[in-house]
């Protein structure tokens, strides 16, 4: 075997006549101090560079062969001199030098119902497709063309990017045009309430901030006065009041309680791609109340790869319900959880602004109230019709 | 380095040489040689500055280094240390 310096760097192959002369060659070396390699069947390997130090020794000694020189150098140089070697160099010349010339892909940036596909199709008459050559291809014009060419696109802009061209888009979007309020209309008062803030956009506002208002009664009026002009209106706007209110909640004493036994596992199969298989499964008709989970359960490799293997799982879990009485600590804690609850639903996107809460115990368990005061939207549009025209 | 006096080397007093199990045999490697006075697939004979040392064996190969020392690779079946220059 060649030692592997020896192919890296190139050696030559020496045979001499007679086991002797051998064993000769080899003491001198060892003298001489060059490195050689001397194989069972006799031959001497010497590495290139050593060659020219024993040109001498070798003229001296009876020599069978002395081989060209071998190894990675020689086979390349030889490499380079074959025809097939120059073709190939100037094959990838001309292919580093002619590629980037080229678009090699079009690819799509933004747009949600404008694919690949159909982007590549509105390019192709503009004279943008893969192969084309960049140097016909002018960005520019290409854009203004693709957006006049295609109203469903708002935007174009074609980077380029190495050989590669990047077409981002936007597309148009469909908005609703405005509403248009037709007759006549005022704002009136949703509920009992204090007017904290508002703001007209059309019509003439009757109530200022701090006034008393009844439900019913006219915030913004759709009658214009004379010095405004005089007529009727669409009235708009936003008003908001401190709107007070009361809640209650009611919690008995006693609750039901669900408690889980142990699972039991009913079926299990394996899904390996889209074909499932069945392991087993229990049929059974159960008299209590149960609770059936299914898990399934992904097969990973260890390094986090998932295999297209799933295993489906499913658990019966029984349950049995108990009745509890709640200690008065418990009472008044889950009631106030739920006044919480409640008041958050009542109040929604208002603001609350005071909320004051009493409570006591029932023969049937406790029982809370919360007086409130939210700031919220109190106006409603009203519309209305003068002399039979809305 | 070695700790202890009685730690000797396996190769007799005078002789330098090392030895490890490779593919094809053992690759024996032989310090302080001054001469290679035989050689061939089934025996090599080098000299050395205490005496000789002969190789015997099959399928013997032999590499010579630049610091005087050689390497023989094969199926060696036996060493031969030989005190003086005879």
């Amino acid at each position: 075997m060649v030692r592997l310096d020896f192919w890296l760097f190139g050696y030559r192959k020496i045979t001499l006549e007679g086991e002797s002369a051998t064993a000769d060659f080899a003491a001198k070396m060892l003298r001489l101090g060059i490195v050689c390699a001397v194989g069972e069947t006799g031959e001497i390997l010497v590495r290139e560079r050593d060659y020219s130090r024993i040109s001498d020794i070798i003229s001296g000694q009876n020599c069978a062969f002395v081989s060209e020189s071998e190894g990675l150098p020689a086979r390349f140089r030889a490499a380079l001199r074959s025809p097939v070697s120059l073709v190939a160099a100037a094959l990838s010349l001309a292919l580093i030098i002619g590629a980037p010339s080229l678009v090699w892909d079009v690819r799509l940036v933004g747009g949600e119902s404008i694919t690949e596909e159909t982007l590549e199709g509105y390019l192709e008459p503009l004279g943008l497709s893969v192969g084309s050559l960049w140097s016909r291809v002018d960005t520019a014009k290409t854009e203004t063309a693709l957006l006049a060419a295609h109203p469903e696109l708002a935007w174009v802009n074609i980077n380029r990017r190495g050989s590669v061209a990047y077409v981002e888009i936007r597309e148009t979007e469909d908005v609703p045009p405005p509403t248009v309020n037709e007759g006549y209309a005022n704002v009136v008062a949703a509920e009992d309430c204090i007017i904290s803030e508002i703001s007209v956009a059309s019509g003439h506002a009757l109530v200022s901030v701090g006034e008393v208002v009844r439900r019913g009664d006219v915030l913004i009026s759709g009658v214009l006065p004379p010095e405004s002009g005089g007529g009727f209106c669409y009235a708009s706007g936003s008003v908001k009041g401190v709107v007070d209110g009361e809640t209650s909640v009611d919690v008995s004493r006693t609750v039901t309680e669900k408690e889980y036994g142990d699972g039991s596992a009913t079926a299990l199969s394996v899904k390996i791609f889209n074909f499932s298989i069945n392991i087993f499964k229990i049929y059974r008709n159960s008299d209590s109340e149960c609770v059936i989970i299914g898990n399934n359960e992904k097969i990973r490799l260890p390094n986090g790869r998932e295999l297209p293997i799933t295993l489906m799982r499913e658990y019966e879990v029984p349950v049995t319900e108990t009745e509890r009485c709640l200690s008065d600590g418990e009472l008044t804690r889950l009631a106030g959880e739920r006044m919480l609850e409640t008041l958050r639903f009542r109040v929604g996107e208002g603001e609350l602004c005071r909320a004051s809460s009493s409570g006591g115990f029932t023969e049937d368990g406790y029982s809370m109230k919360t007086k409130f005061a939210v700031i919220e939207e109190v106006g409603v549009t009203v519309p209305f019709k003068v002399d039979g025209k809305p | 380095m070695l700790k202890n006096k009685n730690e000797e080397s396996s190769a007799p007093k005078g002789f330098y040489l090392s030895c490890e199990r490779v593919a094809g045999g053992v690759a024996l490697i032989v310090g302080g040689i001054m001469s290679i006075t035989d050689f061939s697939d089934s025996q090599v004979m080098l000299a050395g500055h205490t005496g000789r040392i002969g190789v015997a064996g099959s399928r013997l190969s032999m590499t010579v280094f630049e610091n005087k020392s050689v390497e023989i690779v094969g199926r060696v079946e036996e060493i031969k240390f030989i005190y003086g220059k005879a």
